[in-house]
């Protein structure tokens, strides 16, 4: 492992100092039973800070400083340009403070800084930036619906939004639920993941400084079963956006359904990659080796099966193989790191305890396997030999942990990619553009990338069929989530 | 609500204790250094008052029998209509009472399968006592006298007896004071494998079906178990296992005796633990929730075969106690069976078992020490491990689970530790069935801050 780890900005450094607070209608408090909990460096195991932790009374509070801020504050009335303006200073402030949020979530997840610096920040911003323009177009309709009446639809924000992300892309995750919410102007309760609470806490004082109205974006960190739950059980939150496993997920769906409340849900994969016989291995190699490895594997659309035709099955697997050789485990904030440690201690036995079963039932090891005593690492993992129907080939893993299986023609290959309870994203690589297409139009899923894998912009959607969720993050479809139609008649006559 | 007690009686209580009344299940020594940790003045529902005047949370229904919490006066009712009438008639020598009548009644139609009578006692001891008398008695009377031998499983909790303590598992209990029946043998408990005659096992030494290969079930009366053990920590019958010692029993003229005196009376969201796994015993020992301790009373109930055959005796039957069938406590029992049908709190009991399992999975995102969460119904517990991943234990010297237990006790919680065991940490819950959703999040919310406060103590 490599061990030259760079220091902290004095930004951070402070940061981290002192319990970490809540922030519910523009001021940042203790939770109310005065309850706390740690978040750890994975890298270390050691606690990284403290965090007051929500409870159902908070929660409340939040959800009413949340409606207040919906229903009579300034935000209420507020000129869509306005909201813009507000969304747009968010976006410049958090530039502003790109290294300090890149340091935070390498900390707190673990993922390298070289990825935190490249991806989830830049990405954060950039849905911050998409989004402001969004604010003054949420356009509806005038209808011809007959001469003696005017019909016309306006889109309306959804109302209190109570928004649960997960910890894979912490303020990444952030930005792909606030950002669309605030330009449809509504007003939003969110709960960062327990184990990454820190960079959603810090973007809390970027909303204080861009001077958003009090309860606008409360931000409330806590645990799935207190502060998750009362969120999704409020009957004054009007939507709730999840981003997270399916398991959870299907409780969430049950319970909204005794408040009827509107859902964006996305949910767990395992999404297939799929090298055609005439791909371009150069290339194929490393696109499905990142289609999974990066990030740790902890990405719900991870490629997690991979299929080659058998004819370059040896190949392929020598290929992937290689690269899982060069992999730097190591501590996130060394700059030659490229693959961390997980999240937690729980996942990296999750992970672990999957790659037994991927043994006990009869697949082998390609390379990898391991894990590490100290720290929550996992060895890049890739199995070979592995049958259609072994849990390893059927369940989300969420860790570095690739399944490699052969095929012989491309109909068959279609029906065992299509042959899964998830439907989040699909990878083909291919020559031939033909191919290409008639292919991505039989995968069943949210997502199909060809000739490239997890490829994502503010302005594209991204969601799930089936099991993976429904409801779409990004782009013109996720305004669109946070939106009611109304339909006003007018009498002419 | 009586009124708190002042310093000076409260002094005066402590040291009368101190001086006059040995207690049961306590250190003596302790006690008379540190007197009484608490000193009971009052309850309603789940929670209770102290001579101060501080109350707290019955989290273990005091010893898993309040199931329907404190200060019921429908109980209170029935015990005063039927202590006013006439408190106490005997039932021996064929004498009757009409409570007695009717509660061998309604517990023999909700008890499973073919169990068809009952013998009443005055606790669980007795009845698991009565158990073991009755199993050896049927066997008498069928012509087979050598079958004497009770084969008890590891970690138990029978009693304090002297048959049922030496039934018990548990070392304190198990040797005190050297009283032992030599009868009583003890197996490896929760090996389901081995039982279903896997000899390949590691654990087969040792288990019932060893025990019976060994000793030979010509010797062997019957094997005693709890379906969910209590005072042992909260061990759960492992899926398949009660199920496989049912069969070995009945392949071997064994009788099995479910010792229900935790589990019944829908402690377990069932009406009696063995249903969980849709196995019926021979013999059922009952007593805690049968009046949810309003009044001691327990009972022995027997399954058709034995009943038909008991009856056949032509001598007195030489067994027996005083407050066998008494009256007011029958009366009691009878209203309290009633309160638990008419409020559904076997079904509470389940739908709150949800709450908790919630709770649970709170506890163990936050708590990393917090380990093995279990509970059926509301009979619950959980393990604190230094790494629950890799099933490693805390040290001897780190006395986890009476640290979290003394902690929620400052917070106005009563739980229990079992950490009689070495390497074990457990901590009991077994809230009074009568626990609403708001309670139960009560309960887990202390728990996190005496588990958060325990986790700055390493």
């Amino acid at each position: 492992m490599v061990n030259q780890v760079q220091e902290l900005s004095s930004r951070v450094i402070e940061f981290l100092k002192g319990t970490k607070k809540l922030y519910i209608n523009g001021k940042f408090v203790e939770s109310v039973s005065l309850k706390t909990f740690d978040t750890y460096n994975p890298a270390t195991g050691a606690v990284l800070a403290s965090v007051y932790e929500a409870g159902v009374e908070d929660i409340n509070q939040a959800v009413k400083a949340a409606k207040d801020a919906f229903e009579k504050g300034l935000w209420s009335t507020m000129r869509p340009a306005d909201r813009g303006h507000l969304i747009y200073k968010l976006a410049n402030l958090i530039e502003e403070h790109k290294e300090e949020l890149a340091q935070l979530d390498c900390l707190d997840n673990g993922k390298p800084i070289n990825e935190t610096r490249a991806v989830d920040v830049p990405g954060t911003i950039e849905q911050f930036r998409y989004f402001a323009g969004w604010a003054t177009k949420n356009m509806g309709q005038t209808i011809p619906v007959s001469d003696s009446f005017l019909n016309y639809t306006r889109h309306e924000p959804v109302g209190v939004v109570g928004q649960i992300i997960p910890f894979n892309y912490p303020i990444n995750m952030l930005s792909w639920k606030v950002a669309p919410a605030l330009a449809a102007g509504c007003t939003i309760v969110l709960k960062p993941a327990e184990q990454t609470p820190l960079s959603a806490i810090y973007f809390a004082e970027l909303v204080e400084k861009a001077g958003f109205p009090a309860g606008v974006v409360n931000i409330v960190p806590g645990f799935g079963e207190i502060a998750g739950n009362a969120l999704v059980e409020h009957p004054n939150v009007d939507k709730i956006s999840f981003t997270g496993s399916t398991v959870v997920g299907k409780k969430i769906m049950k319970k909204a359904a005794d408040t009827m409340k509107r859902l964006t849900l996305e949910l767990g994969g395992k999404s297939p990659n799929i090298i055609l016989p005439d791909a371009d291995l150069e290339k194929a190699i490393p696109g499905v080796f990142n289609g999974i490895m990066f990030n740790q594997g902890e990405v719900c659309s991870a490629g997690s099966r991979v299929y080659v035709h058998r004819s370059q099955y040896d190949e392929v697997v020598a290929g992937m193989v290689e690269l899982a050789r060069q992999v730097k485990l190591g501590n996130g904030l060394d700059e030659e790191t490229t693959m961390g440690p997980l999240v937690s201690k729980k996942q990296q036995e999750r992970v672990s305890e999957f790659i037994n079963i991927g043994v006990k039932e009869g697949a082998k090891i390609a390379i990898g396997g391991g894990k590490s005593d100290t720290g929550y690492f996992i060895e890049p993992t890739i199995f070979v030999d592995v049958e259609e129907n072994m849990i390893i080939a059927k369940e989300e893993i969420f860790g570095p942990v690739v399944v490699v299986m052969a095929y012989d023609s491309v109909e068959e290959v279609i029906e065992r990619a299509n042959n899964s309870p998830y439907g989040l994203g699909a990878g083909i690589w291919t020559e031939n553009v033909k191919t290409a297409h008639k292919v991505a139009n039989q995968i069943k899923s949210g997502s199909v990338w060809i000739n490239c894998y997890d490829a994502i912009d503010p302005a594209s959607p991204f969601g799930g069929y089936k099991q993976s969720g429904f409801g779409r993050d990004l782009s013109a479809y996720a305004l669109e989530s946070y939106t009611e139609v109304k339909s006003i008649w007018v009498n002419l006559e | 609500m009586a009124n708190p007690q002042t310093l000076s009686q409260i002094q005066e209580l402590i040291e009368i204790d101190k001086k006059y009344y040995l207690h049961p299940t306590t250190v003596p020594k302790q006690f008379l250094e540190k007197g009484p940790k608490i000193i009971f003045q009052e309850g309603k529902g789940i929670r209770v008052t102290d001579v101060k005047g501080d109350t707290y949370i019955d989290g273990v229904s005091m010893l898993w029998n309040v199931n329907l919490g404190h200060g019921n006066q429908e109980l209170a009712q029935a015990a005063y209509n039927q202590m006013s009438t006439i408190a106490y008639s005997s039932s021996f020598y064929s004498y009757s009472n009409p409570n007695a009548v009717r509660l061998a009644e309604k517990v023999v139609s909700i008890a499973p399968g073919d169990l068809s009578a009952i013998f009443y006692t005055s606790g669980g001891s007795e009845s698991n006592d009565t158990a073991f008398k009755l199993a050896r008695f049927y066997w008498n009377l069928k012509g087979r006298p050598t079958k004497k031998k009770i084969i008890s499983i590891t970690r138990s909790y029978h009693g304090a007896t002297v048959s049922a303590g030496t039934a018990t598992g548990i070392d304190a209990f198990h040797s005190f004071a050297g009283s032992k029946d030599s009868d009583i043998l003890h197996a490896r408990g929760h090996v389901t494998n081995c039982e279903l005659g896997d000899k390949t096992d590691p654990n087969y030494e040792g288990c019932i079906r060893d025990t019976i290969e060994k000793v030979g079930a010509e010797n062997i009366a019957a094997v005693i178990l709890e379906p969910v053990q209590g005072a042992g920590g909260v061990h759960v019958s492992p899926d398949g296992y009660l199920k496989a010692v049912r069969d070995l029993c009945t392949a071997n003229d064994v009788l099995l005796i479910a010792d229900e005196v935790i589990c019944g009376f829908g402690r377990t969201g069932k009406w009696f633990g063995v249903e969980n796994w849709d196995v019926v015993p021979d013999i059922m020992s009952v007593a805690k929730g049968i009046t949810s301790g309003y009044a001691q009373l327990g009972g022995v109930l027997v399954n058709k075969e034995i009943r038909d055959t008991v009856v056949e005796y032509d001598q007195i039957l030489g067994h027996g106690f005083t407050y066998s069938g008494h009256p007011t406590a029958c009366a009691v029992a009878l209203k309290n069976l009633e309160i638990i049908e008419r409020d559904h709190l076997v079904e509470n009991a389940k739908n709150m078992e949800q709450v908790l399992k919630k709770g649970f999975d709170y506890l163990s995102d936050k708590h990393k020490h917090f380990a093995k969460p279990r509970a059926v119904g509301l009979l619950a517990g959980f393990d604190l491990q230094a790494d629950p991943d890799t099933d490693t234990a805390f040290e001897q010297s780190i006395r986890a689970a009476a640290f979290v237990v003394e902690h929620c006790f400052t917070n106005k919680l009563i739980l229990r530790a079992a950490d009689f065991e070495e390497g074990k940490n457990i901590v009991a819950i077994a809230p009074p069935l009568i626990i609403n959703k708001e309670e139960v999040e009560e309960i887990i919310s202390i728990v996190d801050d005496a588990l958060t406060a325990f986790e700055k103590t390493l």
